[in-house]
């Protein structure tokens, strides 16, 4: 708290340090305003409308900086009906406190309603002109009429209900009047003016006697308007809490009562379609099984043809070769014929001995082979020695010796030796003659062609043929003698 | 018993609501915390003298 006269804050006690002021009185006035400010708020809340009004005036009159209060009062105005009054107190309000004050939010709401605000600018628009036509034209039907319409639009314009009370009173519709002002009641229960206005009418009445009871009867009721209710906040809580019991109720019978029969239904669908579900799926495992069974069928009617086709490959292959190699043996006989009938009889025996018997079942293939087989084992060697000489004397030493090594590959012979030997003579190879004609010495010491292979040997060692001639032959009779001695000494 | 007449010139007709800003004056009724104050001006101006 601050000083009134100074300014200084009133730290301790109500006495100012600075300029001595006692605010003892003040601080007095201030808790008076507050109390009237409570009581008034106690008054608002139990609908005394009027009541609160006037103690939040009365607290205004001891401050009238109070934010509280104002905004209460223009709360209670704008419930009275007289939103012009609230909007002031706002507005003041606002002015004493700018910053966390909610006259804003009151101004703000009321004045953004624009619907609201016409509606009630409209029905004050109405009541001025209900209340000029009364007032100064005293036409009551009119107004009540007029009046009728305000509340229809404004049910909790206060004044529209005294005045239609009061217009009733004096047209003697004491009925609608008590109805009226009953209304006036609910809104305001503290309203002075229609309590007054009540009590006349008792008055009046006891004073027509006439039992007339203060509520209306039916026929008395049947143009009479009635407004709205404004209903307080106890008779809200109370529906608020029968609402929740029929709730709760509700949800009870569905609970207990309805949902099991759904979940029964639920559940039996569910058992048919699993049902049948089940079924399908013993269906189609069953067709499963056939197939993996028609599969395994195939696969084994794939493998066997897959072996048969590996067999049938086989013996394709097998033909084919075979077909292949009867061709080849074909061909190599021919090859071997050809040699037969040119006379060349030194490849023959080669090209013969790769020729199979076998080869072909076919009665020619078989008499050729048997042709040649027979002259290759008889006169082979001895159509070997007649083309071996004949090349020999057509001075064609190199085709003579193959001959003669031909003849000497079927075995050794003395004819072949000498002829041979003679051949790497007259071919510059002394070397190789004098094996052959050793191996004359060696083994052929009784024939005639030794005496000529000793001299051919002499002459290519430088030595006496006698000499060799004697050698030999006396190795050959050692031979003869003692045949497991084997190693010959050499001259 | 009431007076219609009487009790009818008690009425007298309402305001509309101005959306228009309307600048309230400050409330310039003097409250009892106003007379207050000025007495103790009174009372410390007299004591000063």
């Amino acid at each position: 708290m601050k000083c009134l006269i100074c300014n200084v804050s009133l730290k301790d006690g109500y006495i100012c340090p600075k300029c001595g002021t006692d605010h003892s009185l003040y601080v007095k006035i201030q808790e008076a305003a507050n109390a009237y400010y409570n009581r008034g708020l106690a008054k608002a809340r139990a609908r005394d409308l009027s009541g609160a009004a006037e103690c939040l005036r009365t607290s205004l009159q001891l401050n009238k900086r109070s934010v509280p209060v104002r905004n209460l009062l223009g709360l209670v105005y704008y419930e009275m009906g007289d939103a012009d009054l609230a909007l002031k107190e706002w507005r003041l309000s606002r002015l004493l406190k700018f910053r966390n004050n909610p006259a804003e939010h009151y101004i703000r709401d009321l004045l953004e309603d624009t619907d609201e605000v016409n509606s009630y600018n409209n029905s004050i628009q109405k009541f001025n002109l209900a209340l000029q036509t009364i007032q100064e034209d005293g036409n009551l039907d009119m107004g009540i009429i007029q009046l009728k319409k305000v509340i229809n639009l404004n049910p909790r314009l206060l004044k529209a209900y005294q005045v239609l009370a009061l217009v009733y009173i004096q047209t003697q519709q004491y009925a609608k009047a008590v109805a009226v002002l009953n209304r006036c009641l609910e809104v305001d229960r503290g309203n002075i003016c229609a309590r007054a206005y009540l009590n006349d009418l008792k008055i009046r009445r006891l004073v027509e006697n006439k039992k007339v009871p203060l509520k209306a009867g039916e026929k008395e009721r049947a143009d009479v308007i009635i407004p709205t209710k404004v209903r307080d906040v106890g008779s809200y809580l109370l529906n608020a809490f029968y609402i929740l019991v029929g709730v709760a109720l509700a949800l009870g019978i569905f609970w207990y009562a309805i949902v099991p029969q759904i979940r029964s239904e639920y559940e039996s669908v569910n058992h048919y379609t699993a049902d049948a579900y089940e079924g399908k799926i013993a269906d189609l495992n069953q067709e499963v099984a056939d197939l993996t069974d028609q599969l395994e069928e195939l696969n084994g009617t794939i493998g066997d043809m897959q072996r048969s086709a590996e067999d049938a490959e086989s013996t394709y292959q097998r033909h084919a070769s075979d077909s292949e190699q009867e061709l080849v043996n074909y061909d190599r006989m021919l090859e071997v014929m050809s040699l037969y009938i040119t006379h060349d009889y030194l490849d023959i025996e080669d090209a013969f001995a790769e020729v199979s018997r076998r080869a072909s079942s076919a009665e020619a293939y078989r008499d050729a082979y048997k042709v040649v087989q027979d002259n290759l084992s008889t006169d082979f060697t001895t159509d070997l020695l007649v083309w071996a000489n004949y090349y020999r004397d057509t001075q064609d030493y190199a085709t003579a010796l193959a001959y003669y090594n031909a003849i000497l590959e079927h075995g050794e012979d003395p004819n072949a030796l000498y002829w041979a030997g003679m051949c790497h003579v007259y071919m510059g190879d002394p070397t190789l003659a004098a094996q052959c004609f050793e191996s004359i010495g060696e083994n052929f010491v009784e024939t005639d062609f030794f005496e000529m292979a000793m001299e051919q040997l002499g002459a290519i060692r430088g030595t006496n043929p006698d000499v060799l001639k004697a050698q030999y032959r006396q190795q050959w009779q050692e031979r003869q003698n003692n045949p497991e001695n084997e190693e010959e000494n050499t001259p | 018993m009431i007076d219609f007449e009487e009790e009818l010139a008690k009425f007298r007709p309402s305001e509309e609501i101005s959306k228009e800003r309307d600048e309230v004056e400050n409330d310039k009724s003097t409250d009892l915390s106003d007379i207050l104050t000025e007495l103790l001006k009174q009372i410390n101006e007299a004591a000063k003298s």
